[in-house]
């Protein structure tokens, strides 16, 4: 049942600093809370070196990139759950990881050769950019796909999904047979996801993507609110629902397509955690967005704190881990929803 | 003055032409019922009145403009549209639903204010009750009357322009009680200066509430004019294809068809 929380936001935002404390915290390095506060410089107790090291340099940006790819996950989704007006659109069901992953992993097997025609400032961008576009292009087949005259049509949608991951599987496939062996330890990593490799320089140019596609996110809460009564109702309310339309679109494969340049494909978290605060604070935009994106963040970081202590000092590969249990909440979503109204 | 216009519209689906050469004018104060037969055009009619279907030929205008030429939030000022049937995705409840008929006018109104006006509008339509309800729980009356609380909360925003309002079969699924109530709240729009059209089935509820009636057969306009003029029987027994006759008691004329 809804909660009736009069300012929920401050509580999900209380949660996603103690799951980042948290992540910070844990590890085959363990670092104490009080070594953390000196660090954040809330404590004059002097910090050794190594933890120094391992916090600012190995941590820090693990923990920042697992929390902004989780919530361009989360809100991606439930961006793209608005436009197809349907709880099962998840960017990895429907391709938009998956094209986002291909064109990543192409600049990765393929971008050695055109990588010197790109001025060395802008190099960090390629991936980001390629990624992005691979997420545009498949977003935007689905689209044209499953939604006929505003309305979604279900099964094509998710078919639609299981084509485009089959396509971008063989395309992936056949950069295998391509790829090197210093690239093909680069693209195992790309399709499974993960943040092992993670570091600064890696990450700053797709967290600024993120830091401009989320939040931008938010002035179009309502019109998302209004997409739920139709395309054509959300006109007469006053939406300009085709120019919306193109901005999700985009959003969305701005958004996903700079997480899988940070982690690979991690499926499934676009899927759970819209849902749930649905289930928790309703399904308003203008706190659903914003809950979301820090109910993935969080529960990202802690997927991954998980994935590196579970068997510590190996790792498992995250997009493993919320596979696992994503999997099965997909299941019971579709249980439940077959059993109300055939999808 | 504001006028809502139809210029020899054409709407075609493929080759086949829809409506054909539909000339139409809603007037503000007016309340214009479209009557017909199923797949006469009627909705297709309303659909290209308010914008939604692309004209083969013709203009819609609305205060002279064609609509292609407006703006959405502007002509979301300027009327309000009831769909035949609207389903709403994701659990919102039948306040917020009644809410987002205020969305043109949200730089305007505060929050507190369009929580009033939308549980004003759910008053009317007897909905208030599920206005904490989720709306995909609700039966199809339920969903129709918060729909139409949408809708009026819709053309109630500004007092100052004069919107026209469009209801496509507005009291299809509603009980007979809660049928007169939503005309006679179209019915008072219209009092007050709205233009309105109403796409109806119960010739009953034309005679009473409309003041003009429109008859569409086959994609055109085959009758247009006063309701008491238009509405009769050997005319209404032809289009509709059985036997309708005028009945009076208490006082009243009611249309009654015999069967086929």
């Amino acid at each position: 049942m809804t909660l009736t929380l009069k300012r929920p936001i401050p509580l999900f935002a209380l949660a996603a600093v103690a799951s980042i404390v948290g992540g910070l915290c844990v590890g085959a390095f363990p670092v104490g809370f009080a070594d953390l506060l000196s660090a954040l410089g809330l404590s004059a107790k002097p910090i050794d070196d190594t933890t120094s090291m391992v916090l600012y340099a190995i941590r820090a940006p693990r923990v920042l990139a697992a929390f902004c790819v989780g919530a361009a996950l989360a809100a991606g989704g439930a961006a793209l759950q608005s436009l197809f007006r349907n709880p099962l659109a998840d960017p990895g069901l429907l391709g938009v990881s998956s094209g986002a992953a291909l064109a990543a992993v192409s600049v990765i097997v393929l971008g050695e050769k055109v990588m010197h025609i790109v001025p060395p400032e802008l190099r960090p961008w390629l991936l980001p950019v390629a990624a992005f576009g691979g997420g545009l292009i498949s977003t935007t087949v689905v689209y044209r796909l499953a939604a006929r005259e505003g309305i979604t049509l279900v099964g094509t949608l998710l078919l639609a999904g299981i084509a485009i991951n089959a396509l971008t599987a063989a395309g992936i496939g056949m950069l295998v047979f391509v790829a090197d062996d210093q690239q093909l330890r680069t693209l195992i990593f790309w399709t499974m996801g993960g943040f092992g490799g993670v570091t600064w320089a890696s990450i700053v140019p797709a967290l600024i993507v993120l830091a401009i596609a989320v939040p931008t996110l938010l002035p179009v809460a309502h019109l998302l609110d209004a997409l739920a009564l139709g395309e054509r109702e959300a006109g007469h309310v006053g939406v300009d629902v085709e120019r919306l339309k193109r901005r999700l679109v985009a959003q969305v494969a701005l958004a996903v397509g700079a997480g899988v340049a940070i982690s690979g494909t991690v499926g499934f978290v676009g899927l759970i955690a819209p849902h749930i605060v649905r289930l928790l604070l309703g399904p308003a935009h203008r706190t659903l967005l914003p809950a979301a994106a820090l109910f993935g963040g969080a529960f990202l970081v802690l997927a991954d704190a998980l994935a590196r202590t579970i068997v510590s000092p190996a790792e498992l590969p995250i997009g493993v881990f919320t596979a696992l249990v994503g999997g099965p909440f997909f299941l019971w979503l579709l249980a439940g929803r077959a059993s109300r109204e055939g999808l | 003055m504001s006028t809502l216009q139809a210029q020899a519209i054409e709407v075609r689906a493929g080759a086949k032409s829809l409506i054909a050469d539909v000339s139409l004018t809603v007037e503000p104060g007016e309340f214009l019922a479209v009557i017909g037969p199923n797949g006469a055009g009627k909705s297709t009619l309303l659909g290209a009145l308010v914008g939604d279907r692309h004209l083969a030929k013709g203009h819609v205008l609305l205060d002279g403009k064609p609509l292609p030429r407006w703006n959405k939030r502007e002509l979301a000022k300027r009327r309000a549209v009831l769909p035949q049937h609207s389903n709403v995705a994701f659990d919102f409840t039948g306040l917020q639903v009644a809410m987002l008929g205020l969305l043109a006018y949200r730089d305007r109104l505060s929050e507190p204010q369009m929580r009033g006006l939308a549980e004003k509008a759910l008053g009317e339509t007897e909905a208030l009750a599920f206005a904490d309800r989720p709306y995909t729980v609700l039966s199809g009356g339920e969903r129709q009357r918060v729909q139409l609380a949408r809708v009026l909360v819709q053309c109630d925003a500004d007092t100052a322009g004069t919107p026209f309002l469009l209801l496509d079969e507005p009291i299809a699924g509603l009980d007979l009680s809660h049928q007169h109530a939503a005309l006679a709240s179209a019915r008072r729009r219209a009092d007050r200066g709205l233009g309105v059209l109403a796409v109806l089935h119960d010739l009953n509820m034309a005679a009473r509430y409309a003041d003009r009636v429109a008859i569409m057969e086959q994609g055109r306009v085959t009758a247009l004019g006063n309701s008491d003029a238009v509405l009769e029987p050997a005319r209404l027994s032809a289009v509709f294809a059985t036997p309708i006759v005028r009945v009076e008691a208490d006082g009243a004329s009611a249309f009654l068809s015999l069967g086929r």
